[in-house]
């Protein structure tokens, strides 16, 4: 275990020494030295899962261009980011960070992983600068079913027991002024079948989940985590221990998930499709829409859709809302039919970003459900890969 | 309640309406075309299709005439549909309906068969069960006058949109009779066609050979169109907009591929909808609410001030007409008048 930084001396040497391991060579051979890294708290090795429409390498040269993003090398696709934080008294926050692609994995050059040894603070300015290059820069989000399947694949794909040391979640409460959603954070130390179906079972919504991976040989384990991991729903990924175990597990994983989910949502805008609708319907595992409360509830969670515009067609007894999605001018109508259906259809644009966004928006809002294709196959994500 | 508000809820419901009879109209097709399982075989339908009076038609021998809605069962039987989701007050008013139905009452020529005739076909008029009783009473008192009013083959058929636990459109027959047996024993009894399905099976087909209310053609300019071409938009600071410069042909075109006869079955009988004329119109209301700049010259290019609206889109067209109707009246010291109903 490594001891803390304690000194800003100590912080600086420390930062100089990563932005030099992220500059000394290919993105290859920059990951084999994050793999050797050891890494002195309260420095982590934070991941985050992006999708480019076309790929992320452009979209962060256009930046450096614009000089909101500093190019270190030609060698490695690593930059370096600085920015002012703090109203009253203003602090520099310079952090060094590697774009690097899944090239062993398959998963195409949309997907990438940035890639940073930093402290919470310099990870929460970089991850808001990424935030604002929406949409040509989209993050990977994660529904509670692709969360939870993803973790149980871990298990299998690592060959090492998988504990659960924390969750954060959020629950349903029935209050006075109706129902409510309180955050919970849970720490517990509990194997990681038996952690997910607890959640499951108090209906929990995942919001991350922070896993350990003990080695493993035939039925006894380690009693020290080889690696430390926490997976959050919006594609980032903290890690303690060993780096390449946990990129290679978790971080492709949801590069994986997220490359799959966004090529099942890319090219159905009419226009894109030479107008041949391709739209996707969210089905639920009960009837929801014969209560006409339900469906209200949903035409007012859609009216408060952020960053959009709205027209309701119909709101009672069953709901049909225009919306359109003001990042990029996608726009979809949204039908809910009863007794258990929801309809997505295009408009004229509807990129695969938009569809990630609104989808995922129901979903934490409003309830999951299974997408498919909106017409007689069904066809799920799954399938259609 | 005000005037302004007694006609912005007009003006509203003259959309749903709308909305509706395309929808009624694309669930009758799918009843027509359809046997619950897959497209018959020949089976084909058209909004506003050019079809040909015979010689020996009472009312326009030898022209043109555009149904609301022709669908084809077979080569051997197919139905000729006015749909109304509304009607007048004014029983006077609905003698233009029946001579359109007189009119279609015919061997019309423009069927999907190699002579493009058909052995067998019926005439309806697809109205919406508040009004149907009463049309049908209307129908018989005519017919009593005057036996040559109605055509040989015209029948009634109700349409509703219930709305229970599963959401259907329901049609019966209410007069007449249908020369298809299948479909007759359909009718008589009553049938329910899935909103579900015909929204599956027609996703994006929002416009039928009718004008729309402008509520309905602004929303879906200001909710889809525009925004899909924003990205080409520069950013004006006096107008606090984004200003796109658009084709009145352009964005016709556009929304006929999309949502209007382009994507629906298309030959040399089929006609063009949404009009350039009333997507010219539509762009001229944005230039009256200050939403867009009118062509300088005899171009049909428009520059549009786009900005995002909060609240609800359709209600904030439905007011600005309203308000701008409203206006209108009152420098003319009458009563604003709704938007007209018939086509021709």
């Amino acid at each position: 275990m490594v001891g803390q930084i304690l000194s800003s001396r100590e912080e600086s040497e420390f930062e100089a020494y990563i932005q030099a391991l992220l500059t000394k060579g290919t993105d290859v051979q920059v990951l084999d030295s994050l793999a050797e890294l050891e890494v002195p708290p309260p420095y982590r090795v934070r991941v985050k899962v992006i999708y480019a429409p076309t790929s992320p390498p452009p979209v962060l040269d256009r930046l450096t261009e614009r000089q909101l993003l500093q190019r270190l090398t030609q060698k490695s696709a690593t930059y370096l980011y600085q920015t002012t934080v703090g109203h009253k008294v203003g602090r520099e926050i310079k952090v060094s960070f590697l774009l690097a692609p899944f090239v062993y994995e398959r998963i195409s050059n949309h997907v990438n992983a940035i890639i940073a040894v930093c402290k919470a603070t310099q990870w929460r300015a970089l991850r808001n600068f990424i935030k604002h290059q929406y949409p040509d820069l989209v993050p990977i989000l994660l529904s509670q079913s692709e969360l939870i399947r993803g973790a149980k694949m871990l298990k299998h794909m690592t060959e090492h027991d998988v504990h659960v040391k924390e969750f954060s979640a959020k629950e349903s409460l029935q209050g006075v002024s109706g129902k409510r959603r309180k955050s919970v954070r849970e720490w517990t130390d509990e194997e990681l079948d038996e952690a997910l179906l607890n959640i499951q079972d108090r209906h929990q919504l995942l919001m991350s989940l922070n896993v350990d991976f003990f080695p493993k040989v035939g039925e006894h384990s380690h009693i020290r985590p080889r690696a430390s991991c926490k997976i959050r729903k919006d594609g980032e990924i903290e890690i303690s221990g060993s780096f390449r175990l946990a990129f290679e597990a978790v971080a492709t994983q949801v590069a994986r998930v997220g490359e799959q989910k966004l090529r099942f949502f890319r090219g159905r805008g009419l226009r894109e499709s030479q107008y041949n609708p391709q739209p996707l319907a969210i089905n639920f595992p009960r009837p929801l829409f014969d209560d006409v409360r339900v469906v209200r509830n949903l035409v007012q969670l859609l009216s408060k859709y952020p960053h959009s515009m709205y027209a309701v067609s119909h709101g009672n007894p069953y709901a049909h809302v225009r919306l359109t999605d003001l990042f990029d001018g996608s726009s979809f109508d949204i039908w809910a039919i009863p007794p258990q259906r929801m309809a997505l259809i295009p408009g004229l644009k509807a990129t695969e970003a938009a569809f990630e966004r609104v989808v995922h928006y129901i979903f934490e809002s409003f309830r999951e459900g299974q997408i498919t294709t909106y017409d007689r196959e069904e066809r799920t994500m799954e399938g259609a890969s | 309640m005000t005037e302004k508000n007694e006609l912005w809820k007009a003006l509203l419901n003259d959309v749903v309406d709308y909305e509706q009879t395309v929808a009624a109209m694309l669930a009758f097709a799918a009843l027509i075309i359809h046997d619950g399982d897959s497209r018959r075989a020949s089976a084909e339908f058209g909004f506003g299709r050019r079809m040909t009076t015979s010689s020996e038609n009472p009312i326009r021998p030898n022209s043109e005439v555009t149904p609301d809605l022709v669908a084809q069962k077979s080569t051997s039987y197919g139905i000729i549909a006015e749909a109304k989701k509304s009607l007048s007050r004014e029983e006077a008013q609905w003698i233009p309906h029946l001579e359109r139905l007189l009119k279609y009452d015919d061997n019309l020529i423009g069927w999907w068969t190699t002579l493009e005739t058909i052995s067998h076909s019926d005439t309806i008029m697809l109205i919406h069960q508040s009004r149907g009783r009463q049309f049908v009473h209307f129908l018989e008192r005519q017919k009593t006058k005057d036996p040559s009013s109605v055509g040989p083959t015209t029948s009634v058929v109700e349409f509703n949109q219930s709305e229970e636990t599963v959401n259907y459109f329901f049609f019966r027959l209410e007069y007449g009779r249908i020369n298809d047996s299948e479909l007759a024993e359909a009718l008589d009894a009553g049938i329910q066609i899935p909103l579900d399905k015909v929204i599956q099976s027609f996703p994006n087909i929002r416009f039928y050979d009718s004008q729309p209310p402008v509520v309905l053609l602004l929303t879906q300019l200001w909710i889809d169109y525009f925004p899909s071409i924003l990205a080409e938009a520069s950013y004006d600071e006096q107008t606090r907009s984004r200003q796109i410069r658009v084709s009145v042909s352009a964005s016709t075109k556009e929304l006929q591929s999309a949502y209007g006869s382009v994507a629906l079955f298309k030959d040399r009988r089929s006609v063009e909808f949404p009009r350039k004329g009333w997507i010219r119109e539509a762009f001229e209301r944005l230039v009256k609410h200050k939403l867009a700049i009118p062509p300088s010259d005899s171009s049909d290019n428009y520059v549009i001030l786009y900005r995002s609206f909060r609240g609800d889109v359709r209600e904030r067209f439905a007011r600005l007409e309203s308000a701008v109707s409203v206006e209108k009246s009152e420098q003319k010291g009458q009563m604003p008048l709704f938007p007209p109903e018939d086509k021709e």
